[in-house]
Parts: C-alpha cells; sequence; structure tokens
C-alpha cells in the first residue's frame, strides 16, 4: 500500500479496500485539516469537513483521473466545495450580508507542524509566499474572500460595490502576477 | 480577457469551478480551437492549484482518524460491540408525532433550504453545480426526536434519511439544545438489538440551539431500534459517558 501512487489506492478504495482509504488518509488529512482550519478557524467544523471528505472518497461516484491533475489538487477542490457549502450556509442564515474581517496572510499561529514537514515543504511554501510579495493588499484580501472565505464572484460585486466583470479582471490579474513569480517546476504536494 | 469566442468570457468560472456543467463542456468543446485560453487556463490554473500551499501546517487531531473510521462503519451498517440500550417508550411515538409535525411546519422551510445545501455539490466534487442541477431531495422516512426522560433540556429534533438522486444522506437535526462549551459534543447512538454504535458527533454553538450531523449511507436496509443523543466532554468517546438529552424510536417499517 504504502508504495502505491494515489490513483491507485483510490481504484482501491472503488474497491471497498479500508486500508487503502487509511493509506490516503495517512497521505492527506493533514492537508484537509489545515485548508479547513485556515477557512474555518475552528476545530470542531475542521474535523467534521475531514471526515465528510474522507467519507466522500469512500461513496463518491465520481472518479479521480491522474490525467486531470494532482491528486492534492483534487482532494483540495473537494475540501473546498464542503467548506465553501459551510460557509454560505452559515451566511444564509445569518439573514444580511456580513462583511468580512479583512484578514491578512500568517495570522494562524504554526501550531504543531514537524521539523521534517517544515523542511520538506518549506522551499515551495516560500516561493508561493515569495510570489505574494509581488500582489498588492487589495489583490491579497480579494483571494482570501474568495479563495478562502468562500465568497462567490457575484458577491463580491456586491460587496466591493464594483462590476462583476472588474471582479473578474481584477482576479485574473492577480492570479497571473502570481504565476509568474511562481516557480516554474511545481513542487508542492 | 475575451478571446475570439463569446465562452471565453467563463474563463475565471472556469478554473475556480464557478461554472455550471453545461458551461463547463461548452468551454471545454472550445478549447481546442482557441489557443488564447488554452494558454490562459494553464497559466491561472497553476497559480490558482499554488494557492492553498502558503497554508501553515496544523496536524490532524489523533483520534481524528478513529472518528472517520468509525463513520465508516456506520455508513457500512457495521454495529460496535456495546450493551448500553435506551429507555425510550413506543409508547410515547403518539405525541412524538405530533412535535414532529409541529416542528416540520415550523421550520419546515428552514430545515429544507438548510438539507438543500448539504447536497449543492454532493455529486459532483470538482467545479459546483448550478442550483438548477440539484436533483430534488426527499426524506424517506423521519423519526422525532424528544427530550430524554430526566433530561433537564426542553430541545426537539428530527432524525431523517433523505435521498437525492443517487445519494442518501442520515440527518440528524436538534433545535433548542443548550449550546456546548470547550469541547463538549453531542453524539449521536443508534441501537439495533443489545448493540449501540456511534453515528457521529456535532457541536451546537448557534443561540437557537441548533445542532446537525448528517452522515452519507450506501446501504438500503439502513435502520435501527432506537436513537439517543447524549452530551459528551468530548466528541472521541467509543462509549457514552454523559447524560442523555434526546430519544427516539425506529423509524417505520417501510
Amino acid at each position: 500500500m504504502r508504495n502505491l501512487p494515489d490513483g491507485e489506492l483510490m481504484k482501491l478504495v472503488r474497491q471497498r479496500q479500508r486500508q487503502a482509504l487509511s493509506e490516503l488518509y495517512d497521505r492527506y488529512a493533514e492537508l484537509v485539516y489545515s485548508h479547513a482550519w485556515r477557512s474555518l478557524r475552528d476545530e470542531g467544523a475542521a474535523r467534521e469537513i475531514v471526515q465528510a471528505v474522507f467519507l466522500r472518497l469512500w461513496t463518491t461516484e465520481s472518479e479521480y483521473a491522474p490525467e486531470k491533475g494532482r491528486f492534492s489538487s483534487w482532494i483540495l477542490a473537494i475540501t473546498r466545495n464542503m467548506v465553501i457549502d459551510r460557509q454560505r450556509r452559515l451566511r444564509k442564515e445569518s439573514a444580511h450580508l456580513v462583511r468580512p474581517e479583512p484578514e491578512m496572510l500568517e495570522r494562524v499561529p504554526d501550531r504543531s507542524e514537524s521539523p521534517e514537514d517544515r523542511a520538506i515543504r518549506g522551499a515551495f511554501r516560500r516561493q508561493i509566499r515569495e510570489a505574494f510579495r509581488h500582489l498588492s493588499a487589495q489583490q491579497i484580501q480579494l483571494l482570501e474572500h474568495f479563495y478562502w472565505q468562500g465568497y462567490s464572484l457575484r458577491e463580491l460585486a456586491e460587496l466591493y460595490g464594483q462590476p462583476l466583470g472588474t471582479i473578474k479582471s481584477r482576479l485574473h490579474q492577480t492570479l497571473k502576477v502570481l504565476r509568474k513569480h511562481l516557480p516554474a517546476e511545481e513542487g508542492w504536494r | 480577457m475575451t478571446g475570439p469566442h463569446p465562452i471565453c468570457d467563463r474563463l475565471l468560472e472556469y478554473v475556480t469551478g464557478e461554472i455550471g456543467p453545461e458551461d463547463r463542456e461548452a468551454f471545454e468543446r472550445h478549447l481546442p480551437d482557441c489557443e488564447d485560453c488554452r494558454r490562459e487556463v494553464e497559466t491561472l490554473s497553476a497559480a490558482w492549484e499554488a494557492l492553498p500551499f502558503e497554508m501553515e501546517r496544523i496536524k490532524p487531531p489523533r483520534d481524528l482518524k478513529r472518528q472517520v473510521f468509525a463513520a465508516l462503519d456506520v455508513l457500512e451498517g457495521k454495529p460496535a460491540p456495546g450493551t448500553w440500550r435506551l429507555a425510550g417508550r413506543r409508547a410515547r411515538l403518539a405525541s412524538a408525532a405530533v412535535i414532529a409535525a409541529a416542528f416540520l411546519l415550523v421550520a419546515g422551510g428552514f430545515l429544507w433550504g438548510s438539507i438543500a445545501d448539504l447536497f449543492r455539490r454532493d455529486t459532483a466534487p470538482f467545479p459546483p453545480d448550478l442550483p438548477a442541477a440539484i436533483p430534488v431531495a426527499e426524506m424517506e422516512w423521519s423519526v422525532p426526536l424528544q427530550p430524554a426522560e430526566g433530561a433537564q433540556d426542553h430541545g426537539y429534533g428530527i432524525a431523517c434519511v433523505v435521498r437525492q438522486g443517487g445519494s442518501k444522506q442520515f440527518i440528524v437535526y436538534v433545535f433548542g439544545a443548550r449550546q456546548t462549551t470547550g469541547s463538549e459534543a453531542y453524539q449521536v447512538w443508534l441501537v439495533s438489538g443489545s448493540e449501540r454504535r456511534s453515528a457521529g458527533t456535532f457541536r451546537v454553538s448557534d443561540e437557537r440551539g441548533v445542532g446537525v450531523l448528517t452522515v452519507p449511507i450506501r446501504s438500503e436496509s439502513f435502520s435501527f431500534d432506537a436513537i439517543g443523543i447524549t452530551l459528551e466532554p468530548d466528541a472521541d468517546g467509543s462509549q457514552p459517558r454523559g447524560p442523555r438529552v434526546f430519544a427516539g424510536g425506529a423509524p417505520p417499517p417501510r
């Protein structure tokens, strides 16, 4: 199991092999948990998201297609969708459009990352953060609202009082600047 | 950002997953003929997929894996060992049904809206589905939940199985439950014969005392003899430790 690529493990999960799901959990639970925590800032909610994501892997009918991209991107897309559902439901229940705090990056304390993990992933994270230095405060806030807080493009247009087209070009531009300053080789997982 | 095709305008929605299935297919169909979009998709996707990797990594709590696989047991209908039983009485079902009807009448809109939300992306984890593409949700059965005997709280709730498209979820909803503090959590127990298994945990942080637990289920024969909800000191227990606050009977025979 330990040597199998993610795609092969997902095929075994399709065949109801728990050990394969267990291996995927060991590989990706931290990624999913960190992502949920980053968005929701709530341990209980992050736990629920992790449980829902891994149960989804077990029950989902949609296949992971390795040729379409990394497993990490796929599982994070599932995670983000679940997080967004939760965020949008909470916003709807609160009955009015809550103005989000202008969150900046780096608010979360580094809680328990192991030295090995830090060494392995540190280099790429540094490169991303380096790329963020080329963004304006408004661009970083736009990513915070759109990517992490789950505001839709339309909600952002309303929130910022700008036409939808403007929001889209700002986001487009922001991603282009980031890409320009990211390393050509994508060394993350 | 707009290329030679009208659909080029949806580039950003395509990359970020904010696109419905029809537009997504249309966008993918046009890609082979549109070099501009192919190049932009590649550029923007690389940045988009790199975004989460700026986050700090936080190790999940150690017990979380056990919780996930215990939930998997419930999903697969495997009972956990145990002999704890609920003291609920079928004789109270009639009044419980009245409570459930009132509950549905008062909270129906809220409940259904929230349940619909739960399913929004249930079948397509990649780009989100448009609301129009969501299959109709249908409740297969429901069981009213009422305060357990001797319980201090005066909430009420419902446990139900909802089918939507190809997926099914077991949903437990409570109203008027005391808010949880710190690591406290409500835990849902399903009793079958002499066996009891945990269906999961939830917290209540809402002032109205609203709590919800959803568990996807596969088994056609998902059932139980009784259901109980306890208030636990944390979400990690495999045996009930805290007081029982809600109770309900078996699902109606089908």
